[in-house]
């Protein structure tokens, strides 16, 4: 009996520790989803704001003319996969990495550290993805797709819509989706429409991957702390039994000692 | 004196978003001033101080990189990056 009570407890204390660190998990990821959000809400304006200009480009016909635009070039099909980059997160980094494999794609740039570990590139942190990363990542990609090298650019990340419903998606950024907007026509664009494109170009596939390494890095963190909630519900569910069964186990020790000592006494 | 609608905005939020009465900065052809009413257009900026003249005639200015300047019907945008130091 005394091992069965010694043993119990030390299995509530090992499951009382697992609980303090669920909840120090949870808490970091709660008080970091406040700055990330506003991060990535700020980030979203601006992507709009690019998102139009490009989408006002895209009707003018001297534009239809340009390589960022001409689908079929022959290319490889590369898919940028933005991942966390740390795990105990649920299904988040799982959802993320099957999608992307799912995709078909020949060439994968990673973003995170998880999706740098499944392609086994240099680490690159989601957290630490800035304009200037962005930047780098989204002039190298248009050099590829100006060349040929790739027909087609994805980005595969995690949209954040709510609180409660994040999805993992695909979204196309190259070639420029073709657009029949005819009320920009009059738009003087200077010097001209290509360079006014070719410039914008690249600043728009950098804020498209920023704001889907901010949206991402949101929904890690909203899925570590959901994770971390059920992790922390059951280690206290488990702890309650556990406690319960360790106090019958004492009990029925001290009733057998109790027992023992009275037939001991020979009364 | 009209005002416009101008937002200059920028990855980490905007650095600017009011009413102004005109914006001077260095286009791709040169020195440029928008005021309301401007026809709409679109231009490459240059690196660059970028000044604003409020709406209660003080001035303002901005360091900005390399950016994209379009202007509508009487709202202007400016996506930039701010000054790395």
């Amino acid at each position: 009996m005394a091992t069965d009570t010694k043993r119990l407890k030390s299995r509530i204390r090992s499951i009382d520790s697992t609980l303090h660190l669920a909840k120090a998990m949870e808490l970091v990821a709660s008080t970091k989803i406040r700055g990330a959000s506003e991060l990535m809400n700020k980030n979203r304006q601006y992507t709009l704001t690019l998102e139009d200009m490009i989408k006002g480009l895209a009707g003018v016909p001297e534009c239809k003319k340009s390589v960022y635009m001409q689908k079929d070039n022959g290319g490889k099909v590369c898919t940028v996969v933005i991942a966390g980059d740390r795990g105990l997160a649920g299904g988040y980094n799982m959802n993320v990495l099957k999608l992307a494999d799912s995709t078909m794609a020949e060439e994968f740039i990673p973003v995170g550290k998880r999706a740098c570990e499944k392609y086994q590139r240099d680490i690159l942190k989601v957290e630490d993805f800035d304009y200037k990363e962005a930047y780098k990542l989204a002039k190298e990609l248009c050099g590829c797709f100006k060349s040929g090298k790739y027909g087609e650019i994805q980005i595969v990340s995690t949209n954040y819509v709510s609180m409660m419903t994040q999805n993992p998606e695909v979204q196309q950024i190259l070639p420029v989706e073709m657009s029949e907007d005819k009320k920009n026509v009059s738009i003087i664009y200077e010097p001209d429409e290509i360079t006014v494109l070719d410039t914008l170009i690249e600043k728009y596939v950098a804020a498209k991957l920023l704001v889907a390494a901010r949206e991402s890095f949101v929904c890690e963190l909203v899925a570590r702390r959901l994770a971390m909630d059920s992790a922390s519900k059951n280690a206290s569910e488990m702890i309650d039994a556990l406690t319960l069964e360790y106090n019958r186990a004492r009990q029925g020790a001290i009733t057998q000692e109790i027992t023992e000592i009275i037939a001991g006494s020979g009364i | 004196m009209k005002i416009f609608r101008m937002t200059i905005s920028t990855p980490d939020g905007n650095l600017f978003d009011g009413d102004i009465q005109s914006i001077s900065l260095r286009g791709a052809e040169g020195e440029l001033a928008v005021m309301a009413g401007h026809t709409p257009f679109v231009t490459i900026t240059k690196p660059g101080v970028c000044k604003l003249l409020l709406e209660d005639n003080t001035e303002t200015s901005f360091e900005t990189e390399e950016g994209i300047l379009s202007v509508w019907e009487n709202k202007a945008s400016l996506v930039t990056y701010p000054k790395m130091k």
